[in-house]
């Protein structure tokens, strides 16, 4: 490491994670899908991140590329992934895959949880067993040690009877207490960052606030960073300290949570919070939506991917040309070009 | 647990019941008896005709004179003694002939279902992590060639090459100058240079069938969300897939192997006819044309239990190898 990197690394405010124009594209036989084109953020030290954004935006690819385990035939064909780790300086995006440092990072660095608590555990093997195989593989434990651990943990997130659970499978246990093991597993390494795919989307609603609630408690308690994606923007406003808005693989604004709820500049992040049903508003009026879907984004004409959807959208201006993130306000960058 | 194994033991019992009665009338099926199959081979190999009164007397020595339900009876109580009775056409105890022939039949098809577990496996499970690839396509060619190839002329087929290439006699399981000799090293070293086409034309259609089982099970397990869960979590890709998806995927497969019971006795009755091999497949055959009621009955109920057995331990191995299955209420 140079001795210029060194001087950046000392100084307390660099960001734990600093994506840098990432493009993971998808090479399919229909041509070429570009599920994250040209997308840059950084992550805080102990600041939450919400990405939002409809299905299909590229948020969930974004997560999986930190990782490195983009689904075949997808492919990360440009950008940085920059982790600060402890004075080190790893740039994600060129490591091998299936490389011995990427794996030292995943489960350990980096972790994650996924949209679907039902699925994302093994079916035949115990609670216990896939909590302490990332134990057991990241951290210098005997057997015992790990399993005391892993009580530990699940006690943690507020599983009742751990003695019980930890040897049980996962069918055996509810969607919220399954996302409740899920998460055991992902703080049982004391990650730098954890990585919160939709976590909540499939629970119930009650389970839903509960979870949310333990993600805070516990992002303070353990001190990490975190990304969290969904498109629940009052989930967002909950939890998120800076929000990334997302639509065909683009970040479209990119602003802290109190610029995106008091300020939002893009037209679809107007949108987005106009279509959220608020309490105090007169009764029976309507919500009003996003006109359209999103388009697959694949082979997509020039100009700005929201302009077949867009209320603002001006012919010959931006089915023309591609608009580019630009900073407005200071921390509030904006990719339209209604702020030129 | 026990329960289950209580009550699945009495339902055996109650099946190989109604097994034995549909044996029975299926072997009674065909026009006539034994006697008559035998007087008819009397007449057509030796120009014999046989007079009506030996032909009663026949009829009263074998007991095929006697009504259908009391020849049943009869027979369902010798079993039920363990006594298999004899073969009208060998004139020897069916245990006999079974047993003379049962060790050779057993090794052959151990060793046809180890090849067929050692081929299919590992190429269903490359098959699946390597979808699409060429080595994907060469082993789903394979596979269809194996499952659309009659055994009988994949046996022809070796044994043609095998000849001209290695200048093996072909047929049967020894060479001419060991056919009756008793054991000895000359005698095992012969048999072994015998021993790979049958093993290989027995094991190549199970083979087949289980390289696409395989890649079917674990392309459906790759892509579900826990692979992803243990990938994340830093598992190194190998580790990753015998631990997990191959695991979940091999559940099917290991129910399945009781299956191959009663296969150790059946096991390519039309490869066994071809290649002349000494085994109980053709001793079936045989025994079901000439009408040999003891003989044929007795093989096919010890098939049928066979069967019923294998069940039984692929049930209980997917209760052991699955909790799911396990912790079900009508189980515990």
């Amino acid at each position: 490491m140079d001795f210029e990197n060194k001087t950046i690394l000392n100084n307390k405010n660099i960001p734990l994670l600093q994506v840098k124009n990432l493009k993971v594209y998808f090479y399919l036989e229909e041509g070429i899908l570009k599920a994250v084109d040209d997308v840059s953020f950084d992550i805080g030290r102990k600041k939450v991140l919400g990405i939002v954004g409809e299905s299909g935006c590229g948020k969930s690819v974004t997560a999986q590329s930190i990782l490195r385990i983009v689904p075949h035939p997808g492919r990360t064909v440009g950008g940085e992934i920059l982790l600060h780790q402890n004075g080190n300086l790893v740039d994600l995006a060129k490591l091998n895959p299936s490389g011995r440092d990427i794996r030292a990072i995943r489960g350990k660095e980096i972790t994650m949880i996924f949209q679907e608590p039902m699925t994302s555990l093994s079916p035949i093997h115990t609670i216990g067993n896939q909590i302490m195989e990332a134990v057991l593989l990241h951290r210098d434990m005997s057997q015992s040690e790990a399993r005391e651990l892993t009580l530990e943990m699940l006690y943690k997130v507020g599983i009742s009877n751990p003695h019980q659970r930890i040897d049980e499978y996962s069918y055996q246990l509810s969607g919220g207490l399954r996302q409740r093991a899920m998460i055991a597993m992902a703080l049982s390494c004391n990650p730098s960052l954890l990585i919160a795919d939709e976590p909540t989307t499939a629970l119930d609603v009650t389970v839903q606030a509960q979870i949310l609630e333990l993600m805070k408690e516990l992002q303070s308690e353990f001190g990490m960073s975190v990304m969290y994606i969904t498109h629940n923007l009052g989930v967002i406003a909950e939890i998120a300290d800076d929000v990334l808005v997302m639509y065909l693989g683009k970040a479209v604004e990119y602003a802290s949570a109190d610029e995106i709820f008091h300020n939002p500049l893009h037209p679809y992040t107007i949108g987005l919070l106009k279509s959220i049903p608020k309490v105090g508003k007169e009764a029976r009026t309507r919500l009003e939506a996003i006109k359209g879907t999103v388009p697959l984004p694949l082979d997509l004409p020039r100009g700005c991917g929201f302009y077949q959807r867009c209320r603002e959208a001006k012919k010959g201006i931006c089915n023309v040309g591609d608009p580019s993130l630009i900073e407005v306000t200071k921390g509030h960058r904006v990719n339209c070009f209604l702020y030129k | 647990m026990l329960f289950y194994v209580i009550r699945r033991l009495l339902y055996m019992i109650i099946i190989l019941f109604l097994l034995s009665v549909v044996a029975f009338i299926i072997i009674q099926l065909p026009p006539g008896d034994y006697v008559s199959a035998y007087v008819a081979e009397m007449q057509s190999m030796r120009g014999e005709r046989l007079a009506e009164e030996e032909i009663i007397a026949l009829r009263k020595i074998y007991g095929v004179d006697q009504p259908m339900y009391v020849q049943y009876s009869k027979w369902l109580l010798k079993l039920s003694h363990g006594n298999f009775g004899m073969s009208l056409q060998l004139q020897r105890p069916v245990i006999d002939l079974i047993a003379e022939r049962l060790p050779l039949t057993v090794m052959i098809c151990i060793l046809a279902t180890i090849f067929t577990y050692a081929v299919g496996m590992p190429i269903g499970i490359y098959s699946a992590i390597r979808q699409y690839s060429i080595g994907d396509y060469f082993s789903t060619v394979f596979g269809f060639i194996g499952l659309a190839v009659p055994n009988f002329l994949l046996a022809l087929i070796l044994m043609f090459l095998f000849y001209k290439y290695f200048g093996f006699s072909i047929g049967g399981l020894f060479s001419l100058q060991y056919m009756d000799a008793s054991w000895s090293v000359g005698k095992f070293i012969d048999m072994l240079k015998h021993l790979p086409i049958p093993v290989i034309v027995i094991g190549t259609p199970g083979a087949a069938a289980l390289i696409r089982t395989m890649r079917g099970c674990l392309l459906d397990e790759l892509r579900k969300q826990y692979v992803i869960t243990a990938r994340a979590k830093g598992l190194e890709e190998r580790t990753l897939l015998f631990k997990y998806p191959v695991r979940v995927a091999i559940n099917p497969i290991i129910s399945t192997i009781g299956w191959t019971l009663p296969w150790l006795i059946s096991g390519g009755t039309i490869t066994s006819i071809v290649l002349g091999l000494p085994t109980t497949g053709p001793l079936l055959f045989q025994a079901l044309l000439k009408q040999d009621m003891e003989l044929a009955g007795s093989i096919l109920m010890i098939l049928s239990f066979l069967t019923v057995i294998g069940t039984f331990i692929s049930d209980i191995l997917l209760v052991l190898l699955d909790p799911r299955i396990r912790y079900e209420k009508s189980v515990v």
